[in-house]
């Protein structure tokens, strides 16, 4: 075999490889990080979006009146919840409210108890504001209201049953009862 | 003899240049599925709300600023799941009226709140957020299933808690 022939057998060899694009592979795989983020950034924005609400809620505090005074105590209660308050009472059909007396004593009787129908099973919420509002002046309610949903509705109608209370105005006291029925 | 030396070395190196390095992105791309994974699946720290299936109602409330004591309510099954913000992960049944399967949750709901009042006392600082209570409530859970949470907040002295809503612009 000549110089040239051998030559000749590498120019070609060399050509061959310098022929196969070597940047394919690099390419497809950047492309495809590319791919990944893209569709990663897009599921997380879909499936979890950065802004959150909250309804807030809180517990009526008892203070111990036989060891701390009302006076002594550093915050002062902001509201009482006695006889007068309202209640409503969440049921699957219905909306009843009242006195929390009229629940607590004379369970049976219907003349201090009022109802409002749910409208193809959604709660009525404009109505019942707007029947509060009437009643609360005409009972001379208290400001505090006492929210007690049955035990099988969902929380979702829950949680906006009771922002809507809260948003209504009526009461300053929202509070979501459990185990009173 | 030296200059076919260093000719051979020129070759060789310019070979090894054009040679295709086809190992070359695979351990960039596996660092980047490792990111992927670790942020999305495994270090849920990054986010606390990664890793819980609790879907909350679509509702636009306050917006939620300071998450709190962060807890994650879903089913499983027949079970309660309860998953918080610091990956602590509590079971009981559907509906239990047993107070003694909450104890654990209020023993660390207990141990939340006095961690929470001693950060307070060091910083000289009130802060009502760090001990209000944020339930992420899934959509399919009725009122019978919170109300032991609800027994469980109060147990643990917490009186501020509050519903995690989406929020949908």
């Amino acid at each position: 075999m000549t110089a040239l022939t051998i030559l000749q057998s590498k120019i070609l060899r060399t050509k061959k490889r310098l022929s196969s694009n070597v940047w394919y592979l690099p390419i497809i795989v950047l492309a495809l990080l590319l791919l990944m983020t893209f569709l990663s950034t897009a599921l997380r924005g879909i499936s979890m979006p950065g802004s959150f609400g909250i309804v807030e809620a809180e517990f009526p505090v008892v203070t111990d009146e036989k060891t701390v005074n009302p006076e002594e105590t550093w915050a002062q209660p902001r509201a009482t919840i006695d006889n007068n308050a309202a209640i409503v009472i969440l049921t699957r059909d219905r909306f009843y409210f009242g006195q929390l007396s009229s629940f607590g004593k004379d369970l049976s009787a219907v003349h201090n108890k009022f109802q409002i129908p749910h409208i193809d099973g959604a709660p009525d919420l404009p109505r019942l504001v707007l029947d509060l509002s009437k009643w609360q002046i005409e009972a001379k309610a208290g400001r505090s209201l006492v929210f007690v949903p049955t035990e099988d509705i969902p929380m979702p109608i829950v949680i906006q049953c009771f922002a809507a209370l809260k948003k209504s105005g009526l009461f300053d006291q929202v509070i979501l009862g459990g185990g009173l029925l | 003899m030296r200059s076919t030396l260093w000719f051979a070395l020129v070759q060789r190196t310019r070979e090894r240049l054009i040679e295709p390095l086809l190992w070359f992105p695979f351990p960039a791309l596996i660092g980047f599925g490792l990111v992927i994974v670790l942020r999305g699946h495994l270090l849920t720290g990054f986010n606390h709300r990664l890793g819980t299936r609790a879907d909350v109602v679509h509702l636009n409330a306050e917006t939620l600023t300071a998450p709190g004591i962060w807890i994650s309510i879903y089913q499983d099954k027949d079970q309660l799941v309860l998953v918080t913000d610091d990956h602590n992960r509590f079971m009981w049944p559907l509906g239990t009226r047993d107070m003694k399967t909450l104890k654990p949750f209020i023993d660390y709901l207990n141990k939340r709140t006095a961690e929470a009042a001693f950060k307070q006392t060091l910083s000289l600082e009130i802060e009502k957020d760090r001990t209000r209570a944020v339930l992420a409530v899934d959509q399919k859970l009725k009122y019978i299933h919170i109300r032991p949470i609800l027994f469980a907040l109060v147990e643990a002295k917490i009186s501020n808690y509050g519903f995690e809503t989406r929020v949908v612009n």
